[in-house]
């Protein structure tokens, strides 16, 4: 079973892209997923290993929030461009005016799909532990 | 004696209390053969899961913060953690084990801790 941890607040090269007051309430999931195997030895033993923790997480926001995605341009009708992903920080509000929790740090990119049936946007972040 | 359990990687020690009933251990062994071939056990597993409650405030053996659960989630390696149950989780054991932390709910969250280990290798 993966770990998942929730979050409310999301940071990307250190600025702040969305808030707890941004977040649709309980939407904020992110997704460790381990690529775990496991040897037997011949003592009977089972070693389980950890090659890797890949992160994932998704939410959803209040509004049109398509600026936030990752290459989107400044404004509709300007021009964007390749660009590597970011390094995206996931943290926990606990209480107004309380100090985040760091949950996550990844470099990943921030994909936004708004809806006009609802006014929210969903949010995924693709992302990978490794800081390229 | 309280009904806990203890996890411990060397380091950290996060000892805490279950909610009753969630507790859950067995499983998960290296099983070969079977079917025209004589079944064996190659390796033995203790694997288990139990839920928590998460809180806002301090952490205690009761509640337990978001950043002390996320320091039971395993990374990239051997699984290192040790798990020991006691009071009436006594028999909860596992060793070199990894673990995973699962937070759900809207209201109250509660968080599943799972881990999946192997026997105590420095048994005679």
């Amino acid at each position: 079973m993966a770990t998942r941890l929730p979050f409310n607040q999301i940071l990307l090269d250190g600025a702040v892209v969305a808030g707890p007051e941004d977040f649709v309430y309980g939407t904020g999931s992110l997704q460790l997923a381990g690529q775990d195997s496991a040897v037997t030895t011949a003592d009977g033993m089972i070693h389980n290993y950890r090659s890797a923790l890949t992160p994932s997480a998704s939410c959803n926001l209040r509004g049109d929030k398509r600026l936030k995605d990752s290459g989107a341009p400044g404004d509709w009708d300007e021009q964007t461009w390749p660009a590597m992903s970011g390094t995206v920080k996931l943290q926990y509000v606990p209480a107004r005016g309380e100090t985040a929790t760091d949950v996550a740090e990844f470099s990943g990119l921030i994909g936004v799909e708004y809806d006009t049936s609802n006014n929210q946007s969903s949010v995924n972040i693709a992302g990978c532990e490794a800081q390229y | 004696m309280a009904n806990t359990i203890t996890f411990s990687d060397g380091t950290t020690t996060v000892v805490v209390t279950p909610v009753p009933g969630t507790v859950k251990a067995g499983g998960g062994h290296d099983d070969r053969g079977g079917g025209t071939i004589p079944a064996a056990r190659a390796g033995y597993a203790m694997n288990g899961s139990c839920q928590v409650v998460m809180t806002q405030a301090t952490a205690d053996n009761l509640q337990h913060t978001l950043a002390e659960l996320k320091s039971l989630v395993s990374g990239i390696g051997e699984g290192d953690w040790t798990v020991a149950g006691a009071g009436i989780y006594a028999g909860i054991k596992s060793y070199q084990a990894l673990l995973d932390v699962t937070v759900d709910g809207d209201s109250v969250q509660t968080a599943t801790i799972n881990w999946k280990g192997t026997y105590n290798p420095s048994a005679s």
